[in-house]
């Protein structure tokens, strides 16, 4: 199989032709010059074959082009000889002549064109809704979709529009899929969104309330009106996910060895320790308080993170596996001595920033005065905490707005925060300030607190001075506060606490060896791995950054994680990983789609409930505002990676980390087919400007002419090229021995039918991945269908039409001995023609077939559709999508039991071909064919007729220029006689007395050439032989001939039998006849090439007992003449070879003596019997 | 429920047109069954009696429109069936109107499924059962 | 239904010699060696009756010569039919002919439920009596005509001399709107259900009518109601005449005068109603009687009447139409410019046979209707 060849490694070989381009000429080239013989490489930029966005591709063109459209690309994207690579550049090409190397890149589909059958599903699937522009139209569509959109394609397996990774997942320290779990969320799907939340991180309802959300800040959104409420997103799925928090694990529970000390349980540690169970770790966390959670316990308020909020998360934590031991604080209880000996041999030190710094200012021992930490630890978690009535606050962070307005619930009728520098810089969460602003709590901004006085050791006041911003900047970039002198004034309080930051203490830690950083007192560590000095001991978190954001802590314990994993598989810390993030996309703001809404804004309880209570201050978004919430996301990355495809395509074809790949091809000689390039996505051809090369043709093919004109100088410019192409040798499989002349050879012997004697019968039912099966019911069927008498095996399968899938009804048929087989899938004929409703996975499934099933016969796989023609148009109607399914397999089946064992008989095709009349286009076939290695016979009347007058000069001249050895001229004979069969021509020509033989695989005759002759040299009556036959129906208006000329014809069912009509119009430009007969030399030897001819499997056979020999059915049809018996009665034969298969004749015959072995009364019969006179076996279904 | 209808599809334009009429979203009723042929004119008038003698309501003649013949044959040899078939149907009591020639270009999906529903809707309009038939009354 | 002993009784089988007369009568062995009654009747008797039979059980084209020539009356057209109802029963494949169509047509006729409109053919100047309690049986002319319209075939011409002659004779009749086909084709073939589904519908519309009696002009269906239908049907009590058994007693008196035809006839015995049902001097009668008329018999004429080559729609072919060249032969031997028959399907097999193209004197003889001719020749009615 040779359908996508997508980044198939190349051997570099440079042999037979590469043809660059994506218009239907460049197909048509692909395909005449494999059926010439010659290897191809198709090289199109499109995803598919014959599209390219100009005017003559497969959308521009009428349903008359479309039907041999179609065909062409079906067996271009079948031929075992073109190898085709789509969505691929050819970048340059270097060499020279004969040994070309041609470098391509070859773009990602992120679909496996090898398992996709488009059955959308996945589309049904997709939430992201992308516009794209089609033929300058703006188009909606989901991120996965058909590769031309609405349209049938080939190959027609999906594409997925990706953009690289969005600036919210870019900016979030935790890589959080944003604008997947948005996705889900906007598909009402909250258990997934949480699902992929949790695949990059833990604590979902945490970071969902305190995060400090840098990805709103780089949402593309506020550059329409402000960013995606992301964060209000993250709590909504944490919270709303009917089932809970489910961590899944990468790894097996205990699968990894090491054992591992995590010091701290906050969020540091707990992402470690979260990380490292996933992996397969059992880590143990030691904690010293009496409750899990650190800061998050002890540090943010209850108003913010509600307790059970918190629990549940810790609860989910150690449901995963997590051990936490608290109550124990590593250093004082337990030495890391101690916990070596105990095995331990990795470390993570999370212990977060708990020390509070000092103001260093008079009246700090002050009764009343107390730091920030311990006030918040009291309110959380005990109990008649009270503050004082008018409550100072200084300090500038979370810590400080997190105490005031603490303060502010317990009591505090005054609640002051005394900041020295502007809002600007304040360090807490701008929500959080206005919150405590809307409740109440008075800042006082560029001050500082100089003395904190008292009287009788009780505080009573503060004495305050003004500042300003210097121009100073300092280390963190914020300006330096300079006091202003005079400026002083005194307020009142009766509870200050201090809030102004606080400092890691490693050295409770009693661990030697860590560098500590003196005056911030933060443990040092390598940034990318967090190692610190000591091997196996890693830091994260408050202790190595300072105080900072939740986000981050988390960020740290996963990425320690991942340093302790590789630390205990003895892995490098550092290979392949970086803190640089990923680049963000580029998006166009003017496709792009935008929703009208506006930013939710987050509810919130009303002030009077906040006095005296802990409540939690928001509520969360309501379904309603989250599901509009969603739609404002502009889907920065097209796919959002929400993998929603990839669970539903049962096949498994959806490929996210498909990538460009880079390679090389090998050619002698190089098509390029440059076209207007008016698709928005696909990169136009870069046939480019280059000086032109000896061996690269450039070909002007998409001049917006007529389509059919376009294939012939396609074909023309093929058969050109092969010219420059080592030479051809004589065709293959031809011998000598089977020319003997056998005119009265039967058909009958050709195709030998030998009755059915066993009967061991398979039927088979393909899924397709679900797209039919999830319509029709396959139990209901197989129970059905076992009450058929005569069914040996019925058999369901994942996917008929791939190489696995065939090899799986092989097996099948081998194990059960089968002897033939019924397939319900999408295929829905087991004949070679190719008709224009056919599809690559209908090839495929019967090329994989054809190559591993061994059955007595082709012939014996019955093919039903129940894809398209029932589970999808019946989609909406299971039972009877169902019902019906079994009344077609079971006509399959009906079928299958009568066809009898069929056996094609090949002929060879002499490699000769004899050529009547003497126009331009003959002569220029003639040169053609004979440049092909064929022995060509051109019998040419020149000169004599009126219209050849102007090609007097011309053909004796290209005669003369023509040195090819293997082509003869004859003269014009005075009659013509046609006998011989399919591949084994005998021409008569008689010249008088004497006449003259000559034996050709093929024939072509110039109808003008012909019809011009006077006298006429060819007897048309009934009893002309088959080309008189011929002829004279072609004259007949009422019936066009079925043969020859008709170029849909020939791709549909197959080349002609060899005897070709050239329409010759001497009207055209001697241009387009030079290509006429040079696109007919292309068809002719293409034709030659097969070296053998058989049989079509719906060739008909005439019974001669049966015949009355009444000649009804010889006015049908040319190919069928009236033979004598030795009694002198009459009947009728027909060369089976000859028979396209219409059953014309059939039906007009009234003893019913012709029949069609695939095609009988009988089967017809039968089948009607099975899908309308269903017998009680197919009953209420 | 609909009625029971058949369609004798030839495989090029008609084929085209049914498959067309499914891959774009058409619907129609699974009462209708589709059986395929080579090309209109290998129908005669036997199988689509054979059809009416399994018991369907009406069958549909699915072909290429004239002069777009697959096999370059011309509709004429499925045209003089039809009428043949139709006169047999009108005096059998089944009437004529219950088999009908669609001739379409290649990939109507749209008209294909125009069409069949027509069909269905004159079957249920008028059912046979209710028609006048010559009687000897009339003719005494 | 068919009981091999009750079988081999009613057809004499047993009596058979051996002596081969039948096989040397036989027009089909004339043509195929391969068919053979005396040995299809001796493959089906070894084994005790369960011997083999061959694919040539098809090609008996039921003239009834061999019975016709047999001395001890061995019924071997039955003993066909009854071979044919086996082979069917075991599935056998028949090779129809038409593409099944007329016996397509038969089925859907022999469902209950079928209202047929087969009479829009009937001329307004036939007189009806819708109260008589004869029926006029117009058997299938009107499906030959269309199925059969290419050979230029108008037996319902026949039906319609027929009735002219019946309204001229003041014979009073009525027509059944919904009469089915006789259903001799199903029966010959060996398809006794679809046989008895025809039958039985007849039977009941002849009752819903108080039918008592029944005229017809086709041969088929005359033998059939007269002789098979008793067999088949309880209760049939109905009459069944042949139109020359009406005609013929009274032609040449004042209740029916025919008119002038100078023409050279011969006259074709169809086996239904020649050799089966022994209707040979009515019709050679009534031709006689139309003036100017001269009657030519053929070579094989009455009980050795050559037969039209083709019996029930299937299994015809080359062999066929030699014997149907060899009756057209004979036809042209007597000079004859009219070859008339009473059958429709003699009709029709003959013309087919004349269809290829050739111009010899076989080819020239025009053929025609019995009851057709001879209405033609009727006077135009002088007013009264």
């Amino acid at each position: 199989m040779v359908l996508s060849m997508a980044g198939k490694s190349e051997d570099g070989v440079s042999k037979g032709v590469a043809v660059i381009g994506s218009s239907v000429a460049a197909t048509q080239a692909a395909l005449t010059l494999a059926q010439m013989g010659i290897e191809v490489k198709l090289i199109t930029n499109s995803t598919v074959l014959g599209w390219n966005g100009a005017a003559s591709d497969i959308l521009g063109n009428s349903a008359l082009d479309q039907r041999y459209l179609w065909p062409l690309f079906i067996r271009v994207a079948s031929h075992p000889l073109i190898t085709l690579y789509s969505s691929a550049e050819a970048e340059y090409i270097e060499g020279e002549k004969g040994n070309f190397k041609i470098q391509v890149l070859q773009h990602p589909r992120y679909i496996n064109e090898e398992l996709c059958t488009a059955c959308g599903r996945c589309e049904a699937e997709c939430s992201v809704v992308v516009t794209s522009l089609l033929r300058g139209q703006k188009i909606r569509h989901s991120a996965i979709h058909k590769p031309l959109l609405g349209a049938k394609t080939v190959p027609s397996a999906y594409v997925i529009d990706k953009n690289g990774f969005a600036p919210c997942q870019v900016s979030c320290p935790l890589g959080i899929n944003v604008q997947g779990f948005i996705s889900l969320i906007s598909k009402g799907k909250i258990d997934k969104a949480l699902a992929l939340i949790n695949e990059a991180a833990p604590l979902g309802g945490i970071l969902g309330r305190v995060c400090g959300h840098p990805c709103e800040d780089n949402c593309n959104r506020a550059q329409v009106d402000s960013p995606v409420s992301i964060r209000a997103l993250h709590r909504y799925a944490a919270d709303n996910a009917p089932g809970g928090i489910v961590y899944g694990r990468k790894f097996p529970a205990r699968s990894r060895e090491g054992r591992i000390a995590i010091v701290g349980s906050g969020p540091a540690g707990l992402a470690a320790a979260w990380e490292l169970t996933r992996l397969g770790y059992s880590p143990t966390v030691f904690e010293s308080h009496g409750v899990i959670g650190g800061m998050l316990a002890t540090g943010i308020p209850r108003f913010r993170l509600p307790r059970e909020v918190r629990e549940r998360e810790m609860e989910a934590i150690k449901d995963l596996g997590v051990d936490i031991r608290t109550g124990i604080t590593v250093g004082r209880d337990v030495t890391f001595a101690y916990l070596k000996e105990r095995g331990y041999r990795a470390f993570f030190l999370a212990i977060g920033a708990q020390k509070n710094t000092k103001l260093d200012i008079p009246g700090e021992e002050l009764d009343g005065v107390v730091d920030c930490m311990s006030l918040l630890l009291a309110l959380n978690l005990k109990v008649d905490i009270f503050v004082g009535l008018n409550v100072a606050v200084i300090g500038g962070g979370n810590a400080a707005i997190d105490t005031a307005r603490s303060a502010f619930r317990s009591g505090a009728k005054e609640v002051t925060v005394f900041y020295r520098r502007t809002r600007a810089e304040m360090t807490a969460n701008s929500e959080e300030v206005e919150e405590a602003i809307k409740e109440g709590v008075k800042i006082e901004y560029l001050t500082v607190p100089v003395e904190i006085l008292g009287d009788g050791g009780k505080v009573t006041g503060i004495h305050c001075q003004r500042t300003k911003l210097s121009e100073k900047v300092m280390a963190d970039g914020r300006h330096r506060p300079e006091l202003i002198s005079g400026s002083d004034f005194v307020m009142d309080a009766d509870h200050v606490i201090i809030a102004v930051g606080q400092l890691p203490d490693a050295s409770q830690l009693n661990m030697g060896g860590l560098a500590i950083d003196s005056n911030t007192g933060v443990i040092q560590v390598n940034p990318l791995t967090l190692e610190t000095g000591i091997p196996g001991v890693f830091a994260g978190g408050d202790c190595v950054t300072g105080p900072n954001n939740v986000v981050e802590a988390v960020a740290t314990g996963l990425r320690a994680a991942e340093s302790i994993d590789r630390y205990l598989q003895g892995h490098d810390l550092e290979t392949g990983r970086s803190l640089e993030p990923p680049a963000t996309a580029e998006i166009d703001m003017e496709t792009i789609e935008v929703s009208p809404y506006k930013r939710a804004s987050m509810p919130v309880i009303p002030l009077r409930k906040r006095i005296n209570s802990f409540e939690e201050t928001t509520t969360g978004l309501s379904a309603e505002a989250a599901q509009m919430e969603t739609q404002r996301c502009l889907n920065c990355a097209l796919c959002s990676q929400c993998l929603e495809c990839t669970t539903v395509c049962e096949l498994g074809a959806v490929f996210h980390d498909d990538a460009i790949k880079h390679f090389e091809v090998g050619a002698e000689v190089v098509l390029k087919f440059p076209s207007r390039d008016l698709v928005d996505k696909a990169p136009a051809d870069n046939a480019g400007q280059e000086a032109p090369t000896e061996g690269v043709h450039i070909v002007s093919s998409d001049d917006g002419s007529e389509t059919i004109s376009q294939l012939i100088k396609a074909m023309a410019v093929a058969l050109e090229s092969t010219i420059e192409l080592k030479p051809n040798k004589v065709p293959k499989n031809w011998d000598q021995d089977s020319t003997e002349m056998d005119t009265d050879l039967q058909p009958s012997h050709r195709v030998s039918e030998q009755p059915v004697d066993s009967m061991r019968l398979g039927v088979f039912l393909c899924r397709c991945g679900g797209s039919i099966s999830s319509v029709i019911d396959f139990g209901t069927v197989t129970r059905k269908l076992s009450n058929l008498t005569g069914i040996t095996h019925i058999q369901e399968i994942a996917q008929a039409c791939t190489e696995a899938g065939a090899k799986q009804i092989a097996s099948y048929v081998t194990d059960r001995q089968l002897d033939r087989v019924v397939l319900a899938a999408c295929r829905c004929c087991n004949s070679e023609q190719v008709c224009y409703s056919c599809t690559d996975r209908r090839m495929m499934c019967q090329q994989y077939l054809s190559q591993h099933l061994v059955l007595p016969h082709n012939a014996i796989v019955e093919f039903c559709n129940i894809r398209e023609q029932c589970a999808w148009v019946h989609q909406d109607d299971p039972k009877g999508a169902t019902r019906k399914a079994v009344q077609i397999i079971s006509s399959g089946v009906a079928r299958a039991q009568i066809v009898p064992l069929i056996s094609l008989r090949k002929e060879s095709i002499l490699p000769s071909v004899l050529i009547l009349g003497g126009g331009l286009v003959s002569v220029t076939a003639a040169r053609g064919l004979a440049s092909r290695g064929y022995q060509v016979n051109l019998v040419t009347r020149q000169g004599t007729q009126e219209g050849q007058q102007r090609y007097d000069e011309t053909i004796p001249l290209m005669l003369e220029q023509t040195h090819e050895k293997n082509l003869t001229a004859k003269p014009w004979p005075r009659s013509l006689k046609l006998h011989g069969s399919p591949g084994n021509y005998e021409t008569v020509l008689k010249y008088g007395p004497q006449s003259d033989r000559i034996r050709t695989g093929a024939l072509l005759v110039d109808m003008e050439g012909l019809n011009n002759g006077e006298p006429p040299i060819l007897d048309t009556s009934s009893g002309g032989g088959l080309l008189g036959r011929i002829v004279s129906r072609r004259k007949n208006p009422v019936f066009s001939p079925t043969t020859g000329g008709d170029l849909r014809q020939e791709i549909t069912i197959g080349e002609t039998a060899g005897i070709f009509m050239l329409p010759h119009d001497s009207a055209e430009l001697p241009d387009d006849q030079i290509l006429l007969g040079l696109a007919t030399a292309a068809r002719v030897s293409a034709y030659l090439e097969q070296g053998s001819i058989s049989p079509r499997i719906l060739a008909v056979n005439i019974d001669s007992k049966m015949c009355r020999g009444c000649g009804d059915c010889t006015v049908i049809c040319p190919y069928i003449e009236m033979r004598e018996r030795q009694d002198g009665t009459l009947y009728a034969y027909v060369d089976n070879a000859l028979c396209l298969g219409c059953g014309a004749c059939i039906a007009i015959c009234p003893t019913d003596a012709i029949t069609q072995p695939l095609q009988s009364d009988k089967q017809i019969i039968s089948t009607l019997r099975s899908i309308l006179n269903p017998s009680r076996i197919l009953s209420e279904v | 429920m609909y009625p029971k209808v058949l369609i004798f599809s030839c495989n090029w334009d008609g084929w085209s047109c049914i498959e067309t009429a499914t891959s774009s979203g058409f619907r129609y009723p699974a009462s209708v069954k589709v059986v395929r042929v080579s090309c209109l004119s290998r129908i005669h008038t036997g199988l689509i009696l054979k059809a009416f003698e399994f018991g369907v309501e009406g069958v549909i003649l699915l072909g290429c429109e004239p002069g777009n013949c697959h096999f370059g044959s011309d509709s004429e040899y499925i045209i003089k069936e039809y009428k043949k078939a139709q006169n047999i149907l009108e005096m059998l009591g089944i009437w004529k109107d219950r088999l009908a020639l669609v001739q379409l270009t290649a990939f109507d999906g749209h008209q294909f499924v125009t069409e069949v529903m027509k069909f269905l809707d004159e079957i249920e309009q008028r059912p046979v059962s209710r028609r006048v038939r010559t009687a000897v009354s009339e003719l005494a | 239904m068919f009981d091999l002993q009750r079988v081999i009784n009613d057809t004499k089988v047993r009596l058979c010699l051996d002596c081969g007369k039948c096989t040397a009568v036989c027009p089909v062995t004339r043509y195929d060696a391969e068919f053979n009654p005396r040995l299809v009747v001796q493959g089906a008797l070894s084994q005790n009756g369960y011997g083999p039979v061959g694919e040539t059980i098809w090609s008996c084209i039921s003239c009834n010569m061999c019975m016709e020539r047999c001395n001890y009356n061995v019924k071997f057209t039955d003993f066909i039919r009854y071979l044919r109802y086996k082979a069917l029963v075991e599935g056998a494949e028949v090779q129809y002919n038409h593409g099944g169509t007329p016996q397509a047509i038969m089925h859907i006729m022999g469902r209950k439920d079928t209202k047929q409109n087969r009479l829009s053919w009937l001329p307004g100047d036939i007189k009806i009596d819708k109260h008589s309690d004869t029926a006029f049986f117009v058997g299938c002319a009107p499906y030959f005509d269309v199925l059969f319209s290419d050979l230029g075939v108008k037996t319902i011409e026949g039906t319609k001399g027929a009735l002219a002659l019946l309204n001229r004779a003041q014979i009073p009749f009525t027509l059944l709107p919904n009469e089915r086909c006789c259903g001799r084709d199903l029966l010959v073939m060996g398809d006794i259900e679809g046989f008895l589904a025809l039958a039985r519908a007849n039977l009941n519309e002849f009752k819903k009518q108080g039918i008592k009696n029944i005229i017809t002009s086709c041969p088929e269906g005359y033998y059939t109601l007269k002789v098979d239908y008793p067999k088949f049907l309880e209760n049939w009590d109905i009459n069944v005449r042949h139109i020359t058994e009406v005609i013929a007693p009274i032609v040449g008196t004042d209740q029916l005068v025919l008119g002038r035809l100078n023409q050279r006839v011969t006259y074709h015995d169809a086996c239904t109603l020649g050799r089966y049902s022994r209707v040979f001097d009515q019709p050679r009668h009534i031709l006689n009687s139309i003036d100017g008329l001269e009657l030519v018999e053929m070579e094989d004429n009455r009980e050795k009447a050559l037969c039209c080559g083709a019996s029930p729609w299937a299994f015809c072919g080359s062999v066929n139409k030699q014997i149907q060249k060899e009756r057209l032969a004979q036809a042209a031997a007597t000079g004859a410019d009219i070859l008339v028959t009473a059958c429709p399907k003699c009709q029709i097999h003959l013309r087919c046979a004349q269809k290829d193209e050739e111009s010899d004197d076989i080819h020239q003889i025009e053929i025609r209707d019995l009851s057709a001719f001879v209405a033609q020749s009727l006077l135009p009615q002088e007013v009264s």
